[in-house]
């Protein structure tokens, strides 16, 4: 009698225990598309005296692959994130349609050449200020949508360090939950596998390093300081230097701050970083640079010739005086303005109107180089730029390239070892049915034998 | 290695992506008919397409300069040959005027038709091109010759520069019809004028040697002038070598080889349908759940 009663709790126990694991089963099959999810797997242990018993789950994760998933996400939406902020920009640097900077610095030169063939015809001189007008704009065009875009980046850029100060102190919240849940011995599974979700999410933003400290809680490092450990969050900030560059600060427990601008290395904000503060200013100077020498060599030779009023000595553009916001700021003198009598063509007062011979030399302005320290033509500097700037975007373009496929090869390796294949799970749950089946079996037979024991003995 | 699920799909998923976006760009092209549509695609290409473009606008401006200049140049060696017509006219006069059987009222007749002649010499001498007076030098706003062949132009060259650097494309005036050239042609026509109005022979002979200079003069410079029409010529024909080149180099930097482009879309859509079907096979896959 002793062994059938223990033989009926071992099958009680079994049922459990099988129980258990159709519910973890269950459990990976309903998460099969959830982000982050860890498989999970039922601890069954062998009880003293044959019976089973589920100890809890195991979690099918893998730190190191773990560490690398959040490694690779960083640098790939780093890449990406540079990749997509480069191809916006590139438009403005497109001169193949026909309306592009340089078809307006050669619309320049081209008048200049028809105001040498007819110096005195009033609307020769009106289309060399149109042209030349139409420069200017260009120019402040493509100046402004550059520093529109940096404006653009720099919101971005306080908006992605809300997130991340938002999701540290997530993360630094779940840290003292899991520690309370894993003290009184509670799965934390699902804690653990949303705290991993939210520092993905960080690592796209922020390049995310993570280690687990003496109580084995998760410490995260970004930016090479520390954004979270145990339950405490440092909050980063933006804000802009002196030569109104972007300055990444983390500030830990009260005041006062410290920069850790040079630590960024990963994530969306380095993206943002790189682009604002050397793509971009690198476009803005060689535009701001083009525009003074251009400028610059045309105000001089303007300077030398005579109006059709026998003044000489006028500016054909207005500048700043050095090539800082020179792209901004060109425009048409305004002496000129509405004055096409005043542009000067002949080289002397007394050839006025029919001297061309300024013009000619204001023609020939276009095949001289007064660009990039007097050794390139006005095109060819901004061909340079224009051919520069694409071999940026195309190195951007082969590194996300390159950055998305270690991401997809890690996030493969990651899914192997912690995703959930239904077919797996379609096995496991066969398995513990037919494992519930059983233990049914023997406690239904063993209802039997005691219900067959107590009948003889009734009798 | 364990291939879950999600692995299947995100292979699936990257696979058409890629296919599909290869074969969109493929596509472009060859629609577009363009290799380079933006910096990125071929950065050389592309700053070298940039210069090309700067080059050819170049040489268009420069075509239609020598366009317009040679136009004026034109109507200037057709004045200038009218105008030695007219000297030669003169000078058929005053061998009439010479002729010593001649009387004073026959003289007088022969004077007013040197009149007449000095009146359609300085209207030609004031003909007007595309840029105003194609005489007057620089002041081609103001007439240059008076009625009695007083010139207020100037002798300045008007120069334009169609690639070999400044060179002259006009008629000087100054020079085909007063003594910056050497001989006054109206003032010739003057001298005869005079002498026949004064019936006096010997004078009117004495103007004949004056009369072959001043005509001389004017061919000389119609001779200048069409040098400079066959130098811009020769520049037109350079120009229009340079537009061609310059127009194949373009072509060969940013067009896209129209068999190249559509064998290759022709090839990507055939991968994306392969692509497509086997996605198809790798997601029906998961037989257990099915039964």
């Amino acid at each position: 009698m002793v062994a059938l009663n223990r033989l009926l709790l071992t099958a009680r126990d079994a049922l459990a225990a099988q129980s258990f694991g159709l519910g973890v089963t269950g459990q990976n099959v309903n998460n099969v598309n959830t982000a982050g999810y860890v498989r999970r797997s039922a601890d069954l242990r062998t009880r003293l005296g044959g019976g089973v018993v589920a100890v809890g789950v195991r979690r099918a994760a893998d730190a190191f692959l773990d560490r690398r998933w959040f490694g690779a996400s960083s640098s790939s939406s780093s890449a990406s994130e540079r990749q997509a902020l480069l191809s916006g920009v590139e438009p403005l640097l497109s001169d193949f349609g026909g309306a592009g900077l340089g078809d307006a610095i050669s619309g320049v030169f081209d008048a200049f050449q028809g105001l040498a063939s007819n110096p005195s015809d009033p609307t020769t001189r009106q289309v060399v200020l149109d042209r030349a007008e139409h420069l200017a704009d260009r120019l402040n065009q493509a100046a402004d949508a550059v520093a529109e875009r940096r404006q653009e980046i720099l919101q971005k850029a306080q908006a992605s360090v809300a997130e991340v100060n938002a999701e540290a102190a997530e993360v630094a919240r779940l840290n003292r939950e899991i520690a309370v849940a894993e003290a009184r011995g509670e799965d934390a599974s699902d804690l653990i596998d949303e705290r991993n979700r939210l520092v993905l999410g960080i690592s796209s933003l922020i390049d995310v390093k993570t280690f687990t400290d003496g109580q084995g809680g998760l410490v995260l490092h970004a930016a090479g300081t520390t954004l979270v450990e145990g339950g405490v969050a440092a909050t980063l900030s933006i804000d802009l230097a002196g030569d109104g560059s972007m300055r990444l600060w983390s500030e830990s427990s009260g005041p006062p701050a410290t920069e850790v601008t040079q630590g960024l290395s990963g994530g969306k904000l380095a993206a943002y970083k790189e682009v604002r503060d050397v793509d971009l200013v690198d476009v803005a100077g060689r535009l701001d640079q083009l525009a003074f020498d251009l400028g610059s060599a045309v105000n001089t030779q303007h300077a030398l010739g005579f109006g059709l009023d026998g003044v000489s000595g006028r500016p054909l553009f207005s500048l700043p005086p050095s090539a800082t916001g020179a792209a901004r700021l060109i425009g048409l003198d305004a002496a000129l303005v509405g004055h096409p009598e005043r542009l000067a063509a002949s080289s002397s007062a007394v050839t006025v109107p029919g001297g061309s011979d300024n013009a000619v030399a204001l023609a020939g302005l276009a095949s001289t180089d007064i660009a990039s320290g007097g050794t390139r033509t006005a095109s060819e500097a901004w061909a340079d730029l224009v051919g520069d700037f694409g071999t940026r975007l195309a190195r951007a373009e082969a590194t996300a390239e390159i950055h998305s496929d270690v991401l997809a090869q890690t996030e493969a390796m990651r899914e192997s070892a912690s995703g959930v294949s239904l077919d797996e799970e379609m096995v496991n749950l066969t398995r513990y049915q037919h494992a519930y089946d059983a233990a049914a079996k023997v406690l239904a037979t063993v209802d039997e034998l005691m219900r067959e024991l107590i009948d003889r003995i009734g009798r | 290695m364990r291939v879950t699920d999600a692995l299947r799909f995100q292979h699936v998923q990257r696979a058409l992506a890629s296919a599909a976006r290869e074969h969109a760009a493929a596509s472009r092209r060859a629609s577009s008919g363009a290799r380079i549509e933006r910096p990125s695609d071929d950065p050389v290409g592309a700053a070298e397409l940039v210069r090309l473009g700067a080059s050819r606008s170049q040489v268009a401006a420069q075509r239609d300069t020598v366009r317009t200049v040679s136009g004026d140049l034109a109507l200037a060696e057709a004045t200038l040959a009218e105008s030695g017509d007219l000297l030669a006219q003169a000078k058929s006069v005053a061998l009439q005027g010479a002729n010593g059987s001649l009387s004073a009222s026959e003289r007088s007749m022969l004077a007013e038709q040197v009149r007449q002649l000095r009146g359609e010499l300085v209207g030609l001498a004031n003909a007007k091109g595309s840029r105003g007076f194609l005489f007057a030098g620089s002041q081609t706003a103001t007439r240059p010759f008076s009625a009695a062949g007083a010139f207020s132009g100037d002798a300045v060259d008007f120069v334009v520069d169609v690639g070999g650097g400044p060179t002259a494309a006009g008629a000087n005036g100054a020079r085909a019809f007063t003594l910056a050239g050497g001989r006054d042609v109206f003032a010739d026509l003057n001298a005869l004028e005079s002498a026949l109005t004064a019936n006096d022979p010997t004078a009117v002979a004495a103007t004949l040697d004056a009369l072959e200079a001043s005509r001389a003069q004017l061919g000389e410079e119609r001779g200048r002038v069409g040098l400079r029409m066959e130098k811009l010529q020769t520049s037109e024909q350079l120009l229009e070598q340079a537009s061609v080149v310059l127009t194949e180099a373009t072509e060969r930097v940013g067009a896209a080889d129209p068999f190249e482009s559509f064998s290759r879309m022709t090839a990507l859509s055939q991968a994306l349908e392969r692509s497509v079907a086997v996605s198809r096979q790798l997601l029906d896959l998961g037989t257990l759940w099915r039964g």
